[in-house]
């Protein structure tokens, strides 16, 4: 395989998404907190739950759900395998997920210094009530949490995108209503239903909410999972004229 | 290098695009991939490509299969007639990235040079450029490989006359310096016909000829005269088709005319002609 140049154009058109994202990021992080304290008058008042990471996660998402089309295409001008679009397509947004955990685990403890305490739990001290006693073990986990956490999103959405690409023009329209219903009814309704809402319950503590260790574990396997779909709907798929 | 096409077939829905092609490009040639629209040509090309994939049969190149090994993909390239580069690149950064991918098959001063001779802004996006200007850039990047396969299909579309010779030109230029296999698939069958060194012809998703330029102009030829006698001097001939100008008749034939042919006029019938006759529907050939 001849992963070099592919990876190397995809982890760049990516980079490039993140050097903007996250100079927005961090002005609204830091500035407006910022101004703030210095401007009383401005009566400012921020609460970011979730910290930097519900940020990245919406990104990662989005970026899974751009880069197939791209990829696929840049590999087929330039003689390149579909195995090697999607290789490199995923080790790109892997590239990615770890800079994003990487700077995000360095931008919250600078932020809140910056900021002087200004509030923004990340999701794992809220999932997990974790208090940092060690500090270096605490950075290390949280930055494999968050890194597991971005990998799981991004091949959620990169996922998402392959069946998207293989579909019809018409079908892609049903899929996207039959997945935003299955979000916004689907699952609501079923959690209504106590057998159901007990066994995903029971899922969810056993997988995500137990550890972060447990929760890392689960996502890798997602993202293999959905790293072997995608696999599997893009090896034959035509690149797409559109 | 052998690029050998095994009894390939591919169906879109009801239609079958193409059925059971069998091909072959061996030596260093232009090859002239002539066929009406809808005949299969960018189907053939894309599969050979690797861009779509065959119902059944394969594509091998020396004996192995090309679908997913970089290493022979790498060894071709289709200047396509639509645009997969993305809009946002500009000329020039397209041009890295085509240097990324194939190294040193890419010859980058080339691609300049022939940006240059056709007056391409390289600081322009892709996206801006017009359908002409897109196709000269695809065709820039094509003439810049040094690979041993080098397929175009319609390379010249929305080109105007002066950059359609300037390509022929260079085409024959870089041919010279860099022999290898070059596919031009073309409507623009007479202007294209000079440089063509072999013409395949395809039909309906079959392969309905297969000849050398020499041998083609053997291949058919032309009877002009009063319709009686041409109807009488052609009787016994495999005849192509036909056409009439007042009390005047054409007869298209396969080979020569054996026998007299006091009266008549008898011509070798250009590639273009033979095309048309080979590849006229019933409807078309009774008007």
């Amino acid at each position: 395989m001849m992963l070099k140049a592919p990876f190397r154009k995809a982890a760049l058109n990516n980079l490039f998404a993140v050097a903007i994202f996250y100079s927005f990021i961090v002005l609204f992080m830091i500035v407006l907190p910022l101004l703030a304290k210095v401007i009383p008058s401005w009566n400012i008042h921020m609460n970011v739950n979730g910290g930097y990471e519900s940020f990245s996660m919406i990104f990662m998402f989005v970026l899974g759900l751009t880069c197939v089309k791209d990829n696929l295409k840049a590999c087929a001008v330039f003689g390149r395998s579909r195995n090697t679009a999607l290789i490199t397509g995923i080790m790109a947004l892997g590239t990615v997920a770890a800079v994003l955990a990487v700077l995000d685990s360095v931008f919250t403890p600078v932020t809140s210094i910056i900021t002087g305490g200004f509030s923004s739990s990340g999701l794992m001290n809220m999932i997990y009530n974790m208090i940092p006693e060690k500090p270096f073990s605490y950075f290390g986990t949280y930055l494999v949490w968050r890194l597991c956490l971005y990998c799981g999103i991004t091949m959620l959405g990169f996922l998402l995108s392959s069946i998207n690409y293989r579909l019809p023009k018409v079908w892609r329209l049903v899929f996207w209503i039959g997945f935003g219903l299955l979000l916004l009814v689907g699952i609501p309704l079923s959690v209504d239903n106590m057998a159901i809402a007990t066994v995903l319950a029971r899922f969810l503590d056993f997988a995500i909410a137990s550890s972060p260790w447990r929760f890392d574990v689960t996502m890798v396997v997602c993202s293999a999972i959905a790293a072997v779909l995608a696999w599997l709907i893009q090896r034959r798929a035509p690149v797409d004229r559109s | 290098m052998t690029l050998s096409l095994n009894k390939i077939t591919k169906t879109f829905g009801e239609v079958k695009a193409l059925n059971n092609v069998s091909l072959e490009f061996t030596e260093p040639m232009i090859y002239g991939l002539l066929g009406r629209n809808g005949a299969g040509k960018t189907t053939l090309l894309n599969i050979i490509n690797g861009r779509i994939f065959p119902d059944s049969g394969e594509v091998l190149m020396d004996g192995i299969p090309v679908a997913d090994r970089d290493e022979l993909l790498s060894k071709m390239h289709l200047m396509g007639e639509v645009n997969y580069y993305d809009d946002d690149l500009k000329l020039k950064d397209a041009i890295k990235t085509a240097d990324g991918f194939y190294g040193e098959a890419f010859i980058v001063a080339e691609a300049h040079r022939y940006a240059k001779l056709f007056e391409l802004d390289e600081t322009k996006k892709i996206g801006k450029l017009s359908t002409g200007y897109k196709s000269i850039f695809k065709c820039c990047i094509a003439l810049a490989l040094d690979v041993p396969f080098v397929f175009f299909d319609e390379p010249v579309l929305g080109l105007d006359a002066n950059h359609r010779d300037l390509f022929y030109k260079l085409l024959i230029e870089d041919y010279s310096r860099k022999p290898k296999v070059i596919v031009l698939s073309t409507h623009l069958i007479e202007e294209a016909s000079p440089i063509i060194e072999k013409f395949v012809i395809i039909k309906q998703g079959r392969i309905l000829l297969e000849k050398s330029a020499e041998s083609l102009a053997q291949y058919a030829s032309s009877v002009t005269g009063p319709k009686e006698k041409v109807e009488q001097a052609v009787s016994g001939c495999q005849i192509l088709g036909r056409s009439f100008i007042g009390a005047l008749e054409t007869a298209y034939i396969v080979g020569k005319l054996s026998g007299t042919c006091d009266g008549l006029t008898v011509q070798n019938i250009d590639a273009q002609r033979l095309f048309i006759e080979l590849t006229n529907t019933d409807k078309e050939a009774s008007l």
